[in-house]
């Protein structure tokens, strides 16, 4: 059950780096990279939960966490920040 | 099996990293690659068994060395291009490399059985390990079987801290402003992540330190998180390291090597050797020398990157 949940998990980190290389624009990437990789993310940890001891799981609970909000936060100020330069690119026009 | 299999794709892609991080010209592809190599140098230690090692990488060369970079490089965008050597300088340089790349290969293979067989210093370590008034042996080694080492290291983290801060010229830490000079407005969303991932980082920090006497941690590691905290403070956006006045962090900053000399006068004075704990309060002094040297660590790291924000 374990290595189903990583596997999966695997594959949606896989996915989401195909749509980091393919997609032709910084914000569908972004789109791939955090959507698909914090999935991924959450199956790795749910498979390694079904492995690990209390106070093991609760390291990567917190690790879980921790990389929510840092790839969120980053996910926004990249995307602030392209839009900025977008504008910023029309308005020079 | 699977185990060298994953370290050789693991020793694959270091070195695959490490010459496309050589390879763009965009400073910040370049960098962005640099710290991935470093997280993956963190994966290498660890599979080398060397955990503290591999905390001191992740922390230091891939977290604070990369914010450096990032800063240097968005600075650096601006000046000219420069150009290419010419090709026989490239060549030159490039045959330089593969032959000292070639003789340590060679050296490496040549005492690889030796080194397999034999423990290194792990014996000698752990003989004197009773007295050093800590169980892991690596703390041991770095706060008191070569404490001197670990003073010289934090003299010179202090000279590049005092480097950084009059290259910058930038002796007035209260000019750092916003740290999102070129952008439309503060960053609400990065100031309420700092807001709650610096004491996280400062508790784990304090957590690291403490753990270093039985287990991987220490001085240099919980230092190293400690200037993360302070890089985070920074990003706030508020021009404060920890709302802090600047007087107390150049006084916090010498706090490891005033440590070191205190405690050496004192046991020079009470007349063992210099550096040399007294058996019973090993531990507890060790502890106290490692609390200060993680201080001086951390303000150091935090002030290397605040002095290459753009005040004003």
């Amino acid at each position: 059950m374990s290595a189903v949940l990583l596997g999966i998990g695997a594959s949606f980190f896989f996915a989401g780096t195909v749509g980091v290389l393919r997609f032709p624009d910084t914000l569908c990437r972004l789109h791939a990279l955090t959507k698909a990789d914090n999935l991924g993310l959450g199956f790795v940890v749910a498979g390694l939960v079904l492995r690990a001891d209390a106070p093991g799981t609760a390291e990567l609970f917190l690790i879980w966490t921790l990389s929510l909000l840092a790839s969120g936060t980053s996910c926004y100020l990249i995307a602030r920040r392209t839009l900025e330069e977008r504008t910023d690119a029309r308005r020079s026009l | 099996m699977l185990e060298g299999a994953f370290d050789l794709v693991l020793a694959s892609f270091l070195v695959a990293l490490g010459r496309s991080a050589l390879q763009f010209e965009d400073l910040f592809r370049a960098v962005v690659l640099y710290i991935a190599y470093g997280l993956l140098m963190a994966l290498a230690w660890s599979r080398l068994s060397a955990p503290d090692v591999a905390l001191a990488e992740a922390a230091i060369g891939a977290g604070v060395t990369g914010a450096l970079f990032l800063d240097a490089a968005r600075d650096l965008k601006r000046a000219a291009k420069e150009r290419k050597p010419r090709v026989g300088w490239r060549f030159a340089i490039s045959l330089l490399g593969a032959v000292v790349a070639a003789g340590i290969s060679l050296a490496l293979i040549g005492i690889l059985p030796e080194s397999a067989e034999s423990e290194g210093l792990t014996a000698r370590v752990g003989q004197s390990l009773s007295e050093a008034g800590v169980s892991q042996p690596v703390t041991a080694v770095i706060m008191n079987f070569r404490s001197f080492d670990t003073w010289l290291e934090l003299l010179v983290l202090l000279v590049a801290m005092s480097s950084s801060l009059v290259f910058h010229r930038t002796f007035r830490l209260h000019t750092l402003r916003s740290s999102w000079p070129h952008s439309s407005g503060p960053e609400p969303v990065l100031a309420a992540l700092a807001n709650v991932l610096t004491p996280c980082a400062l508790a784990a920090g304090a957590y690291l330190v403490f753990r270093g006497s039985s287990g991987p941690g220490g001085a240099f590691q919980g230092g190293a998180l400690l200037g993360a905290a302070g890089v985070l403070s920074l990003l706030r956006g508020r021009g404060e390291l920890f709302r802090l006045r600047q007087r107390f962090f150049l006084s916090t900053a010498v706090a490891g090597v005033v440590a070191f000399l205190v405690f050496s006068l004192g046991t020079g004075l009470v007349g063992r050797a210099v550096l040399e704990y007294p058996p019973g309060l090993a531990g507890t002094l060790l502890l106290a020398l490692e609390v200060a040297s993680a201080v001086s660590i951390g303000v150091t790291l935090s002030v290397l990157f605040a002095a290459a924000r753009p005040s004003g």
